[in-house]
């Protein structure tokens, strides 16, 4: 395991911590991007990658400096170090549980209850026209 | 003694038997915001003119017999991410610097059937992200104990308030401790039911697994009085749940012979001040005098919570937070490229740094490759942390536990190291993992004078189990001091209508 460390070192590729066990696509490994769900933690430092953190603006609609960029790199690694500890916990044969008790969909008649409010809807809107909300052309 | 000094309950008998009025109680409330809020800084949105036009419905209602709700005419802070109709919105966030909600929250159409008046919407961490409420983007909320320390948080500004006489009672929520932290940093009580006991339609999203509303008041029977108030089976929440018994005021029995009290002896380990762990004995010792049967035991999986927590949180605000992005409400950015430009721009320049950062991680754990290791992982511990409590309840009726490490750190100490602020949550947070009900009481000064509190924790709906022992331990340890207010001279430019986020760009 040091060695196949040593050797990803050694061929500048930045890594996150992850031994990837199906060594399917080089790229994903190289951009720092996790594309198999059978990666196999490991318990050492987390190093955010700057494809990583780009990926992560993308998924969170967020534009970040870079200086933002690399503070972010450091939190999200710091913070994931001490996530890693749950690796030290065995989990298998247990279900993850979203919520405490049963929880069932809460079904009604497709039936029309409320009034029109479109004019509360719009309320608040920062750019209204008609009755619709105005944004940037969405469609060329 | 002052109306500001009494509890909420006691006013609202005085205002039931023609004693005080209704706008009496609201001038009382706002003189002293006038006076102190300048430097607590505990409220963001103050609208004294439907204050007080809602005060004389109330007092009409009260005069004629149609309200008789053990709370009619007394005034109330609502915590800023609680939708108010009519009255701005912020959580304290930019990004929610003009939202004026449409409709209320089930919470407070519950406490305006029951004959409420809302005071104003008090200061939080930004969206419910922070334990000291120095996120906000409106300022700190200082501790009226000690205005140099930090109120906790996110409900510093609803504990705040309460603790320095502002409001006589308010409601918070409570997601990773949210309401025991900062009662417990401001010397209140803070309670947070079980999970699905108060709807959380008109509650601003954060965690939606873990969100809770709940009250904070000056003792355990109105903690108790306004839950009972404030919780229903909602339809609008398909996580609320329909309780057999709202009946929580009936819990206020002085009697806890034969309860059985457990204390996690790895709560009480290193980490924990002296003084915290000392007073947490001594609430122990005070129920065993009582006839509880008070040990300790072996909880575990203690130091897992915290990574499983955040795991957790974070990953729910993500999606939860995915909707502000300056089409429908809230800021839209000045510039930007394109309808994503807009979104990308609006967020960056609306969010807080540790709401970015907490919408990061959550992005992260729940993308393509992660999911499994991260968030599934976390969703498994927290199923192992709600059997331990199960376990747990089998032998013990409530746990008793520090509500906080420490007491109030200084303002400024804690955000440079978001890591060491999260793990001061350690003992608040896997209550709301199981989902249980949990309550922070005050229970003395430390050697700095700032309050300890100390919490008691049930099993699921067992809200009654903790009421009765916190009222007990209340019943000895007598009334808890209020801080000395510094006043103003200044005018706090709050007071008339809502000001403070209109402007705020």
């Amino acid at each position: 395991m040091a060695a196949a460390r040593l050797v990803r070192q050694i061929a500048g590729v930045q890594t996150y911590g992850l031994k990837p066990v199906c060594r399917k696509n080089r790229l994903q490994q190289v951009c720092g991007i996790a594309l198999c769900s059978k990666m196999r933690r490991k318990t050492m430092a987390n190093i955010i990658s700057d494809e990583t953190i780009e990926y992560v603006g993308i998924l969170a609609q967020l534009e970040l400096s870079d200086e933002e960029k690399e503070q972010a790199k450091k939190d999200i690694g710091r913070m994931l170090d001490y996530v890693d500890k749950l690796n030290e916990l065995d989990t298998s044969g247990v279900e993850p549980m979203s919520h405490v008790f049963p929880v069932s969909n809460v079904f009604r008649e497709d039936v029309v209850t409320n009034s029109d409010e479109h004019e509360a809807v719009l309320k608040n809107a920062p750019a209204a026209k008609d009755s619709s909300f105005m944004v940037p052309k969405t469609v060329e | 003694m002052q109306i500001m000094e009494l509890t909420a309950l006691e006013l609202g008998r005085k205002i039931k038997e023609k004693e005080i009025s209704v706008r009496e109680a609201l001038d009382a409330s706002y003189q002293r915001i006038a006076a102190a809020d300048g430097g607590l800084n505990s409220f963001v949105t103050l609208d004294q003119e439907a204050a007080y036009r809602r005060a004389d419905e109330v007092q009409a209602g009260i005069t004629d017999g149609s309200i008789t709700g053990p709370l009619a005419g007394v005034p109330a802070a609502i915590k800023d991410n609680i939708c108010t109709e009519g009255l701005l919105t912020t959580c304290s966030s930019k990004i929610l610097y003009n939202f004026v909600p449409t409709y209320s929250a089930e919470a407070i159409r519950n406490m305006e059937k029951a004959g409420a008046v809302i005071l104003g919407k008090t200061n939080m961490d930004e969206f419910a992200m922070g334990s000291t409420t120095e996120t906000s983007a409106f300022g700190p909320t200082k501790n009226p104990w000690n205005t140099g320390h930090v109120p906790g948080g996110s409900s510093g500004g609803s504990c705040a308030a309460v603790a320095a006489g502002e409001a006589p009672y308010a409601l918070g929520s409570d997601t990773g401790g949210s309401i025991r932290q900062p009662a417990s940093f401001c010397g209140v009580v803070g309670l947070k039911p079980t999970y699905g006991t108060v709807s959380r339609y008109g509650l601003i999203a954060y965690g939606s697994s873990l969100d809770q509303i709940g009250p904070i008041a000056k003792d355990v029977s109105d903690c108790a009085a306004i839950l009972e108030m404030i919780a229903s089976h909602d339809k609008k929440d398909s996580t609320s749940v329909s309780r057999e018994d709202y009946n929580f005021t009936s819990a206020l029995v002085d009697d806890v012979r034969g309860l059985r009290v457990g204390i996690p002896s790895d709560y009480l380990g290193e980490g924990l001040d002296d003084e915290v762990c000392q007073a947490v004995r001594s609430v122990a010792d005070v129920l065993q005098q009582k006839g509880a049967i008070v040990e300790e035991f072996d909880l575990s999986l203690v130091e897992y919570a915290i990574p499983a927590y955040y795991v957790i949180a974070s990953a729910e605000a993500s999606s939860n937070l995915a909707r502000f992005d300056g089409v429908k409400y809230g800021y839209r950015a000045a510039e930007y490229e394109g309808l994503h430009g807009m979104y990308k721009r609006s967020r960056s320049e609306g969010f807080g740094e540790e709401v970015k950062r907490r919408i990061m991680l959550g992005s992260f754990v729940l993308s393509s490759g992660y999911y499994d290791a991260y968030y599934l992982k976390a969703l498994r511990t927290k199923a192992l942390i709600k059997q331990s409590f199960d376990r747990a309840f089998e032998k013990y009726d409530v746990i008793l536990a520090p509500a906080s490490p420490t007491t109030a750190p200084e303002l400024g100490k804690s955000l440079s190291d978001p890591l060491k602020m999260y793990l001061g949550d350690i003992y608040t947070i896997s209550v709301n993992l199981a989902g249980l009900p949990g309550i922070s009481v005050p229970c003395a000064l430390d050697s700095k004078g700032l309050p300890i509190g100390i919490q008691m924790i049930g099993d699921c709906f067992k809200e009654k189990s903790i009421l009765r022992a916190a009222y007990a331990y209340e019943q000895a340890r007598g009334r808890f001091a209020m801080p000395e207010i510094e006043s103003d001279c200044e005018q706090s430019d709050k007071i008339d209508g809502n000001t403070e986020g209109q402007e705020g760009k």
